[in-house]
């Protein structure tokens, strides 16, 4: 078994009364493929926020690579591709490109930019604004965003929302690069079919654990269907 | 510490994104702005102070200034502190892009190094938007007392400054130190008490009370127009200690706000830019996080939902759509966050102080007055807001939405009823002969307070085509283009956001006469006429759409003759 790269101990979101995420504990070795899978308001965005940084526990620790949450290390180590893509309104694609792989100490990034903006066919619209693009290509922008810089874990939220066939296909690709590269990935969906990708399958409700186990034990369509959870 | 290359990379970065904001500014535009905002300044500046007259109020002696003033302007200071620990256990003062929280703060880089700059900014405009007018104000009082305009203006702006840095410093030690919002509240509380106790005792003379307040070095700051001493210097010397443990501990502001905030921002910056006061309340509410209590603060009569079947109030209102929307008014009001209950009373009180002090002392207080009126106004209409923004709700249902409008001010109007008490108890502990005056005068008072941020609403509500398919010149609506020139255009802008104010000032007029015969007969008389003006406005609210028909039709009939005419 590698290392952990994620490691969670008591990990809660609560809001007043309400609780988001009850107390989390798992551990991610490097290099592991996770699908994460829930209903609506099962807790899976907040966790993957919670892991990314974007917000705080109310109680429990979790570390990446060993670093608590938030540290330079830490964000170092993580790239989050958020199910709702964030661009500056005056920076083109390429911008964003250079802009981040150098924010993240990466210094020849011009190809591998290249590279990816192949990948998920907008390499013609590099110099053009992504706040103007549609759903989906503001979706391979942000997903060539997310992989223009190096990381030990990826934690994804939602990526196949308003991805063309093209762009999905880009996507798994790109995981599955990442993925024989030696990085871990966390990737939170309704698309069950990525399951089949992956070694593990996590599954929430009501931010609870209901399943943690190898992607063939699990049964995702009694898990996603609200069925009683199945044992590992 | 931050690598020199990610270092470099966020210098680009910013440095880009500033080189592209300024290509994209139309500099002719901005001068022009800079020229007649400079212009209408100075000309407002000096006709308002040819013109206002008793700004420090009648019989105030040089001693009486240096005696109460420092604790008198003290209170600023701590209101400042208070607010400003409130803020920042809210997650202020700083806001800054989203995209800045998911490309900077989560990359590798210090935080600091990230967050330093918006600080700085944030501290910047909080000085000098607070300096300016309390510069301003400084050269009004030099009208009255001893010391020139130019030293009254700059210890007013001084004074500001400090209040401005007081705020934003109170803020970024809130936020960054964690403070829970009831501790903040508690200290800002005990800061409050302590220095009005010190502003009571000075203003009274009572011998053996504490005079000596947290912040009265600050406020003396406010006098350096007449006297300047030296012990004063230690207040700017706290305040600028804690600005700047505010700049080393920028790094330590909470990511998880920050997004919150960024979000809200810019559509905050947007409604501010088009002077649109009932978004901009609106989106302040959603910063500092106020949201409706699930809880109500208390049921039976209100009780909705299933439960509510045979409750005391269906059956005392039926089943009549203005009882029914009263209800829904109600409902509204007994899930007021606490904070907004708090600030409700808070400006009732204000209202109350102000106005009991316009009369006997300062017409300055009168602009208090005003804007304690128009907030709870602003506060208060939450029901009809929300009816105006959402017209595909009101078009759906079988009233004519004048009638609605109306109905939605029933609730508000019983909100505003209790807060005109509560200022009318607050001027009464002010003066206790103005107690019958006070209590005669101080809901319609409310009420028309209320007034303009109803009136704005209903402007703001888009006419239905069902009402009107065209503009009175018969142009399609759907067709229209806007041709007014700039000019026109920002006056009209202008005028869309002050009158409503300017129809909230109905409010403070009574207290002109009152300031002349402070009697209760005279409240009465200024009450009715009050009430007969909100009146009209209910009726036009309720007849507008009516009455646009009418007139659509009568130049409807104008161009058909004329076109008859030439034919």
């Amino acid at each position: 078994m590698s290392a952990s790269i994620v490691s969670t101990a008591g990990l809660t979101k609560s809001y007043g009364e309400a609780t988001a995420l009850a107390p989390l504990d798992i551990d991610v070795a490097s290099g592991q493929r996770i699908t994460l899978i829930g209903h609506n308001g099962s807790g899976k965005t907040t966790f993957i926020r919670m892991l990314a940084g974007m917000l705080e526990p109310s109680n429990g620790t979790a570390t990446i690579g060993g670093h608590a949450l938030g540290s330079i290390e830490a964000r170092s180590a993580l790239s989050y591709l958020a199910d709702e893509p964030v661009f500056y309104d005056d920076l083109s694609v390429w911008e964003h490109l250079e802009f981040i792989a150098r924010l993240h100490g990466t210094d020849a990034w011009e190809q591998h930019a290249i590279d990816l903006l192949d990948a998920v066919g907008i390499v013609d619209r590099a110099d053009d604004l992504p706040m103007t693009f549609s759903r989906g290509l503001k979706q391979k922008a942000a997903i060539a965003m997310a992989f223009v810089r190096p990381f030990e874990i990826m934690v994804v939220d939602e990526p196949f929302v308003g991805l063309d066939r093209t762009g999905r296909a880009a996507l798994l690709d790109l995981f599955r690069s990442a993925h024989a590269d030696g990085a871990a990935l966390i990737v939170a969906t309704h698309e069950l079919s990525s399951v089949a990708d992956s070694e593990r399958v996590i599954a929430l409700s009501g931010g609870e654990l209901t399943f943690d186990g190898a992607a063939a034990d699990a049964d995702v369509h009694a898990l996603t269907e609200g069925l009683p959870p199945v044992e590992n | 510490m931050t690598a020199p290359q990610q270092r470099a990379a966020l210098r680009d970065l910013r440095r880009t994104r500033q080189r592209r904001r300024l290509g994209d500014t139309e500099w002719f535009d901005v001068a022009y702005r800079v020229y007649l905002f400079a212009l209408g300044g100075l000309i407002g500046i000096v006709l308002a102070s040819d013109a206002i007259g008793g700004v420090i109020g009648d019989d105030v002696t040089r001693n009486d200034l240096v005696t109460r003033g420092p604790s008198a302007a003290g209170l600023v200071i701590v209101i400042a502190c208070g607010l400003g620990l409130r803020s920042g256990a809210d997650g202020g003062p700083v806001s800054i892009e989203v995209a800045d929280v998911s490309h900077l703060l989560l990359a590798p880089v210090e935080r600091r190094d990230v967050l330093l700059r918006p600080v700085v900014q944030r501290l910047r405009s909080a000085m000098f938007s607070i300096a300016l007018p309390v510069g301003v104000l400084g050269q009004f009082v030099a009208r009255e007392v001893e010391g020139s305009r130019v030293a009254w203006a700059a210890a007013g702006a001084a004074f500001g400054a400090l209040t401005g840095a007081t705020f934003v410093a109170s803020a970024m030690l809130g936020h960054t130190l964690r403070l829970p919002r009831w501790t903040a509240t508690t200290i800002g509380a005990a800061l409050l008490g302590w220095q009005a106790v010190a502003v009571s005792a000075t203003w009274t003379d009572s011998a053996g009370s504490v005079r000596v307040g947290p912040a009265n070095l600050a406020g003396s700051i406010a006098l350096w127009g007449i006297r300047q001493r030296g012990v004063d210097v230690v207040a700017v010397v706290v305040v600028g200690a804690a600005v700047v443990l505010a700049l080393v501990l920028a790094g330590r502001l909470r990511i998880e706000p920050l997004v919150r905030r960024g979000r809200l921002v810019s559509q905050l910056r947007f409604a501010a830019t088009v002077q649109d006061l009932r978004t901009v309340v609106l989106l302040r509410r959603q910063l500092r996080a106020e949201t409706l209590r699930s809880t109500p603060w208390f049921s039976g009569w209100f009780t909705s939902g299933p439960s509510a079947a045979g409750s005391r109030l269906r059956s005392i209102g039926g089943s009549s759509t203005p009882m029914f929307v009263f209800r829904r008014g109600l409902r509204s009001l007994r899930r007021l966050p606490l904070a907004r209950v708090i600030r409700i009373t808070t400006l009732a009180v204000v209202a109350g102080v102000c106005a009991s002090l316009a009369v006997t002392a300062s017409l300055l207080l009168l602009v208090g007055l005003l804007a304690a009126l128009f907030l709870l106004g602003m506060e208060s209409i939450e029901p009809l807001s929300q009816e105006v923004d959402r017209p595909d709700v009101t078009d759906s249902v079988p009233i004519q939405r004048g009638h609605l409008f109306t109905y939605h001010l029933a609730a508000p109007a019983v909100l505003l009823a209790f807060a005109g008490l509560i200022g009318a108890a607050a001027a009464t502990a002010v003066e206790p002969s103005h107690a019958a005056a006070a209590y005669a005068i101080c809901i319609p008072i409310a009420w028309a307070g209320a007034l303009g941020p109803a009136v704005g609403a209903v402007l703001d509500a888009a006419t239905p085509i069902a009402v009107a398919d065209t503009t009175l010149l018969g142009t399609p609506r759907d067709a229209e283009v806007s041709f007014v020139p700039p000019e026109f255009a920002g006056f009209s802008n202008a005028f869309a956001t002050f009158m409503p104010v300017a129809i909230s000032a109905l409010g403070v007029l009574p207290l002109l006469a009152i300031r002349a015969d402070p009697t209760a007969a005279t409240a009465i008389r200024a009450a009715l006429g009050i009430v007969l003006v909100i009146a009209l406005a209910l009726v036009w609210i309720r007849r507008r759409d009516a009455w646009g028909v009418k007139i659509r039709a009568f130049f409807a009939a104008g161009r058909e003759q004329k076109a008859a005419a030439t034919s």
